[in-house]
């Protein structure tokens, strides 16, 4: 069973999302349920001690404290990194592009709206981990993770488009996904034997075989998603000419 | 050549390095039993591989100096070892030299014209070395030691410049210039009149380089106060086009409280007072942002430059109708190195986005200083629309010929891409862009 978690202060509101959860699940017959309703954060951690994945509601203030949804959350992340979180806050609590960065969350829930409009998220949003967790299982999702000093970064390896390096700046490789580009430290070597489906065309590039568009093999030049050209030297033309024709 | 026996070439390579040793050691502050005992083992054995390889136990000490530092400190300190690499090469001169005068001393004192006569008195020529080199090296440091009196010229201005490595290459190709000359000269049984001339026109050589270079520093001393000059104009512009905003700020906040107060004192009702100052209330006429809390965050901006950076943007947000919102998470928030291109990085990032904002519907630009671990992340997030071109700022990663310089973001790649410990992280989702830079801290 998939476990829910909800973390909030307030007692009446509590007991307003704890039925909303809870008549969510039994009317669509999800196989989750809700673990705890807990009032503070140490209500939540006792309790996911032994799990390994989890749809967290979280309050963003408890008490006095402003930031204890935060915190808890980058402790939720930490633990359980592909756990999904959201965070019940009102506006003025709310540090948008910082949540985004430090936690990445699944959603925001506004307080300061209609209750008719919160009860539609949160079933929006306990239905939307339910698809998740069914395309999950059909298919095991391929992660591509790279580390950034102690953190840990990851993109789905459907979304990698290609890793290049840059003469200018030796020793860091650019990944370019869908909607996503980013630089860090490491080498071309190390992700092509990693990763099978990443194929060298070049010294200087990685690229996702399932992400060409087309490959124009008289003039050894291949197009990738999003229109990006990479050449192909010679060494390899043919190699990807084959594996293109295996496909 | 004269040939000494085994105890007078120890000797003298006793003195050739007990004089480095001495220095070095001075110069460093390394006192202590600990290093007493750890500099002697180190001298009786390079006496001894002196005695057997000359002039080549020089090159050894310095690898091994090299390789200690290397195993010790994971990288070379390369202040330490031009100090050493110039008492190496100053000592192997005035070895030479003292070589000259006292074998050209004791010929002409004894009147003997053949060089291979003098090995008979080998003692005598040692002794007399001995002293020379004593004497000249004394003579040596007080010079120094006066000319350091005169023009403080300390080890900190000259890392501070940034040329340590410079410096190192080039006091390396000059000592193993002379290793090479009196290899050369050893091995082919030179005289020491002949390698004291070399060494004469050897000397006059490096004289007339380090003039050069002292004049080539002082130029490059200039070039970079004028650079720290240009900068600090910059920043003191960018910090009065910020007053001057805040001033435009507050008259307009003056002319609405004086229209206020001007149509209070028209009232003479009470009830009609207040009428109109919940009307006014109502209307935000009251409402500033001079004191507003998403500006009150920059407090946390511990750099000047950033902070007078953002604060500007934001007044600058507002002209554009376009509002810039603060994040830092009440933390301190401090960058280490680099903050000049920290901030030309932010402002062309902020530029961009104000720019993108006035364009879209949704008229925020929101700017995030996180620490998270080891690392400092500033985000600039807005609204794009299907007009923005995604593809082509994604390409530019990859080919720096991109069609979009005039995007400014060209320009923060070039910036990024200069600093090993700066990355670039843009993500687009659900309508937002975020432009991201990352600075790891630890190094």
């Amino acid at each position: 069973m998939f476990p829910i978690y909800l973390l909030e202060d307030n007692a009446v509101q509590r007991k307003e999302y704890e039925r909303i959860i809870n008549n969510t699940i039994l009317i669509n017959e999800y196989d989750m349920t809700l673990v705890v309703a807990a009032e503070d954060t140490a209500g939540v951690l006792s309790k996911m001690a032994n799990s390994e994945e989890g749809l967290f509601f979280l309050d963003m203030e408890i008490g006095e404290e402003s930031q204890a949804g935060l915190k808890l959350a980058s402790k939720i992340r930490a633990a359980l990194p592909f756990a999904q979180i959201v965070f019940i806050t009102t506006h003025d609590e709310l540090s948008f592009l910082t949540l985004e960065r430090r936690i990445s969350p699944l959603d925001y829930i506004l307080k300061d709206q209609p209750a008719d409009a919160i009860m539609q998220k949160i079933i929006k949003d306990i239905s939307v981990t339910q698809e998740m967790l069914k395309a999950d299982a059909a298919r095991h999702q391929e992660i591509f993770g790279y580390k950034l000093g102690k953190r840990f970064f990851s993109v789905p390896m459907k979304d990698v488009i290609m890793l290049s390096t840059t003469k200018e700046r030796p020793g860091c490789v650019i990944l370019t996904a869908t909607n996503r580009q980013t630089d860090f430290p490491g080498n071309l070597n190390s992700f092509e034997k990693k990763y099978s489906q990443l194929f060298r065309c070049d010294k200087s590039a990685l690229i996702n075989l399932d992400r060409i568009s087309n490959y124009d093999y008289q003039n050894r030049k291949v197009t990738l998603a999003a229109d990006i050209e990479c050449p192909v030297s010679f060494r390899k033309s043919r190699e990807l000419n084959r594996l293109l024709k295996n496909r | 050549m004269v040939d000494i026996s085994i105890l007078d070439s120890i000797i003298q390579s006793f003195f050739l390095y007990f004089g480095i040793i001495v220095v070095y050691n001075h110069i460093f502050k390394r006192t202590g039993i600990k290093m007493f005992i750890k500099s002697s083992t180190l001298l009786i054995l390079l006496s001894l591989i002196g005695c057997l390889l000359d002039d080549m136990a020089s090159v050894i000490f310095l690898l091994a100096v090299v390789i200690e530092e290397k195993i010790r400190f994971g990288k070379l300190i390369f202040s330490h070892l031009n100090v050493l690499l110039t008492l190496l090469s100053g000592q192997t001169l005035v070895f030479s030299l003292a070589a000259f005068l006292s074998e050209s001393i004791l010929s002409l004192s004894l009147g003997i014209v053949q060089v291979n006569g003098l090995s008979k008195f080998s003692h005598v020529l040692v002794g007399i070395d001995i002293v020379i080199i004593c004497v000249f090296d004394l003579i040596a440091l007080r010079f120094v030691y006066s000319i350091l009196k005169k023009q403080p010229f300390s080890m900190a201005k000259l890392q501070s410049l940034k040329i340590d490595k410079r410096l190192f290459v080039f006091l390396l190709v000059l000592f193993g210039s002379i290793e090479l000359l009196l290899l050369v000269g050893n091995i082919q049984g030179v005289t020491a009149t002949i390698q004291f001339t070399l060494l004469i026109v050897f000397i006059l050589m490096i004289g007339l380089m380090s003039w050069q270079m002292i004049e080539m520093i002082q130029v490059y001393t200039r070039q970079q106060q004028l650079e720290n000059e240009k900068q600090q104009n910059e920043q003191l512009s960018t910090y009065l086009k910020s007053v001057e905003q805040q001033y435009l700020e507050l008259r307009k906040f003056k002319h609405d409280y004086k229209n206020l107060i001007v149509s209070l004192n028209t009232q003479t009702d009470m009830g009609k007072v207040k009428d109109y100052l919940i009307k006014a209330n109502h209307n935000n006429v009251l409402e500033t942002s001079l004191n507003d809390a998403k500006i009150a965050q920059v407090e946390q901006l511990k750099d000047t430059a950033i902070r007078g950076l953002v604060v500007q943007k934001f007044f600058y947000a507002k002209k554009c109708g376009v509002e810039l919102n603060v994040e830092t998470l009440n933390e301190a928030f401090q960058i280490s190195e680099a903050v000049t291109i920290v901030v030309r990085v932010i402002g062309n990032l902020l530029d961009n986005a104000i720019e993108q904002a006035q364009k879209m519907a949704d008229k925020s630009v929101i700017i995030a200083f996180n620490k998270i671990d080891d690392m400092l992340e500033i985000s600039v997030r807005n609204a794009i629309d299907s007009t923005f071109n995604q593809q082509q700022i994604f390409k530019t990663g990859y080919s720096t010929k991109g069609q979009n310089r005039g995007l400014g973001l060209a320009n923060v790649r070039e910036l990024v891409g200069r600093q090993r410990q700066f990355h670039l992280d843009i993500e687009s989702k659900a309508g937002y862009v975020t432009m991201t830079l990352i600075i790891m801290e630890d190094e």
